[in-house]
């Protein structure tokens, strides 16, 4: 086994591990409500336990591939009986070295992809939503080269103009909020 | 069932039916050309707009923008060889080479007038089956029903990508989901630790918003491909030539479109499948099988013909069991509670106006969507790039607005970033999302059918309901079918490889 497939192997152990302890947790707090409320989740959530026991088990014992089930390939098998794929063949996932590098750079963007959208939440909460927006917009289209920034700011303005019309003006909704209202103005 | 019929089609007799069908198919064909962009992403940010609206404009507004991304994404893998949803891969196998030898126009005029054809198809064998299913759905009880419910989930997670124990899983986690909140048989609070905020439990369309529209944000800002280029040659050939092939392979239109509706009634498969499935038959049946992947206008009639009669199958089951086919009908069904309708078969007997309503509908969008393909088709076939830059920061915003809009709550927009994230993990460790939400949709019907079974029927309804009892024993054939293929096949494998490995020692001797 190569350092990167037990890696990937590991992370996905974690996943399962994490979804179990959620199920384990929905049993445990199941107790604490009466029969008739705790009757489905319990039997759902015991469901998902054994589920995923056998998942862990399987698959740290067997190959990833046989725990994948292509139901389509099985409806098609003997269709698919005459063009089976081999060892090698055109086509067939071949792990390289140099995929350890790639695995590595894809971390770093999906840890930016969610620190994005944590990012743009933050600011939505504090400043509210079309600050936020106009803000994230703007830095967003002039760092990814997108446009430059005047260009960037005018796609900003033009989108949270949009958004002020349907949503404030046709819908209603009240979209003047944010940690900083209520903050005292004699303090800005 | 003639007055039902017609009092549908007096319900989108309106001009704000029309205004909206029209906003909605524009607004999910953008979304299907826009690759990443598919048509769940397109209803969940649609769904917050719905609440309030009457039923006839929020459907025509859904149904119409669902329709038309199915198209939409068709248009990308034509022209770009990137498919914009999953469900348009066959089109690029003889659409792409055709817009290569200048035939861009006529490809989408073929695949606009199959779609068309298909989704009219589609909307007729709807209306044609509700007879017939109405008395069925009537005779069946909540332990039936029951069944039905855990049928379909098991069915879609075998359906599902990857490890069919994970895809059992999600579905686990979305019905867990949904039990958050204040239980409507006992009034008990469950999982709400106490919050105010999760009394109302976890709103469907902030974790819908969240779980496809944020999640595939992300995935698009990690994928990092942000332009996508063509060279534009020279048009050879015009839309109205599309318009002709189609005609002229009525038979194939027909038999594609019957095989998506069979797909669209069976719950899990999806449109991928049945797109492909066509191709195949289209590739069987062809004159000329020898000039397919090179080109073959059947190639691209054939899935879109499918691709367009799958929506109205996949109502069939929504509606009259109240079991969403896959994650596109599961937001409709959302809809329809978010507008006080239980799908199910109370649809059949005291809404069947609605039914109808719904057939029009889609025959309607179809249409709409096919002229519409036409008239800008031409101007389509010149579009040399499509940048994916703009789109991330553009549908955030639109999300987190959206989730924020649907009851005025910033909470809900945290909710929808976590259901983003969790959304995003779910696909990376192929934890399969559209049981997830599946699970979510049918997590009430499950446990009030359970409830109601135990009380009319005791604690052995399954034995004392032998229909009931049946369908736990196809449930539980179908869930280990391919269990125990999937280990005949390991098995034959190894065996392959142990009759091989003396073979190969002889040649290396």
């Amino acid at each position: 086994m190569t350092t990167t497939s037990a890696k990937a192997r590991a992370m996905d152990n974690i996943a399962v591990g994490v979804v179990l302890a959620i199920f384990l947790l929905a049993i445990y707090l199941s107790f604490g409500y009466g029969f008739r409320a705790r009757l489905v989740p319990i039997v759902v959530a015991s469901f998902g336990v054994i589920v995923l026991v056998a998942q862990l088990v399987l698959q740290n014992l067997k190959s990833g591939a046989s725990l994948d089930i292509n139901v389509l390939e099985l409806i098609s098998r003997g269709a698919a009986e005459e063009v089976e794929p081999v060892v090698g063949a055109p086509g067939a996932k071949v792990r390289t070295p140099e995929d350890g590098g790639a695995l590595g750079r894809k971390w770093v963007r999906e840890f930016l992809g969610i620190a994005l959208v944590l990012v743009f939440l933050g600011v939505f909460i504090v400043l509210g939503p079309l600050p936020a927006i106009f803000l994230f917009m703007a830095t967003y289209l002039a760092t990814s080269r997108y446009a430059g920034v005047l260009r960037a700011l005018a796609y900003a303005a033009a989108t949270v103009l949009a958004i002020h019309i349907v949503f404030t003006v046709w819908l209603g909704v009240d979209l003047d909020i944010g940690l900083v209202k209520i903050i005292p103005q004699d303090w800005l | 069932m003639l007055d039902a019929l017609t009092a549908g089609l007096g319900l989108l007799l309106s001009w704000d039916v029309l205004i909206y069908a029209t906003l909605g198919i524009v607004y999910g064909i953008v979304i299907g050309i826009l690759p990443g962009l598919g048509g769940i992403v397109a209803l969940a940010l649609l769904l917050p707009f719905t609440w309030g609206m009457e039923f006839a404009p929020a459907m025509s507004l859904l149904l119409g923008a669902h329709i038309a991304t199915i198209w939409g994404s068709s248009v990308t893998s034509i022209l770009f060889r990137v498919p914009g949803a999953a469900k348009s891969v066959a089109l690029i196998f003889d659409g792409y080479p055709m817009t290569v030898r200048g035939e861009a126009s006529r490809a989408l005029g073929a695949s606009a007038m199959a779609a068309l054809l298909g989704g009219v198809i589609g909307a007729v064998f709807l209306a044609a089956a509700i007879p017939i299913t109405r008395p069925v759905m009537l005779a069946f009880g909540p332990a039936e029903y029951l069944m039905f419910a855990l049928w379909g989930l098991t069915i879609i997670a075998a359906f599902s990508d990857g490890s069919l124990l994970k895809g059992l899983a999600a579905a686990v986690l979305g019905l867990l989901t949904a039990f958050i909140g204040m239980d409507i048989v006992t009034a008990t609070p469950r999982f709400t630790f106490g919050s105010i905020h999760l009394m109302d439990g976890v709103s469907f369309p902030v974790a819908m918003i969240g779980m496809f529209a944020i999640a595939e944000m992300i995935k698009l800002f990690v994928r990092g491909r942000s332009l996508i280029q063509r060279d534009v040659n020279a048009q050879t050939s015009s839309v109205l030539d599309g318009v002709r092939d189609t005609m002229k392979h009525w038979g194939l239109v027909v038999r594609s479109s019957l095989l998506g509706l069979w797909i669209g009634v069976l719950p899990g498969i999806g449109g991928s499948v049945g797109s492909i499935a066509a191709y195949a038959q289209a590739l069987r049946t062809s004159k000329h099988p020898e000039t397919f992947g090179k080109g073959n206008v059947e190639g691209v009639i054939a899935p879109d013909a499918t691709l367009g009669a799958n929506e109205g199958g996949g109502l069939l089951p929504t509606l009259a069991l109240g079991i969403p086919g896959g994650e596109g009908m599961a937001l409709i069904l959302v809809a329809f509670v978010g507008l006080g309708i239980v799908p199910g078969p109370t649809m059949m007997t005291d809404h069947l106006d609605l039914v109808f309503a719904l057939v029009w509908i889609v025959a309607l969008g179809s249409i709409i969507t096919g002229v519409i393909g036409l008239c800008v088709s031409p101007f389509l076939a010149k579009v040399p790039s499509l940048n994916n830059n703009i789109i991330i920061p553009l549908i955030l915003s639109i999300c987190f607005i959206g989730a924020y809009a649907d009851r005025g709550l910033v909470s809900d927009v945290v909710v929808a970033v976590a259901f983003g994230i969790i959304g995003f993990l779910m696909d990376k460790f192929q934890f399969s999302r559209a049981t997830f939400v599946i699970g979510m949709v049918l997590a009430l019907m499950i446990e009030r059918n359970f409830h109601l079974s135990l009380s009319l029927y005791g604690p052995w309804f399954i034995v004392e309901r032998p229909v009931a009892l049946g369908m736990l024993v196809a449930i539980i054939v179908t869930t280990a079918w391919p269990f125990f293929s999937n280990r005949r096949r390991d098995r034959k494998l190894r065996g392959v490889v142990g009759t091989d490995t003396p073979a190969s020692g002889d040649r290396k001797s």
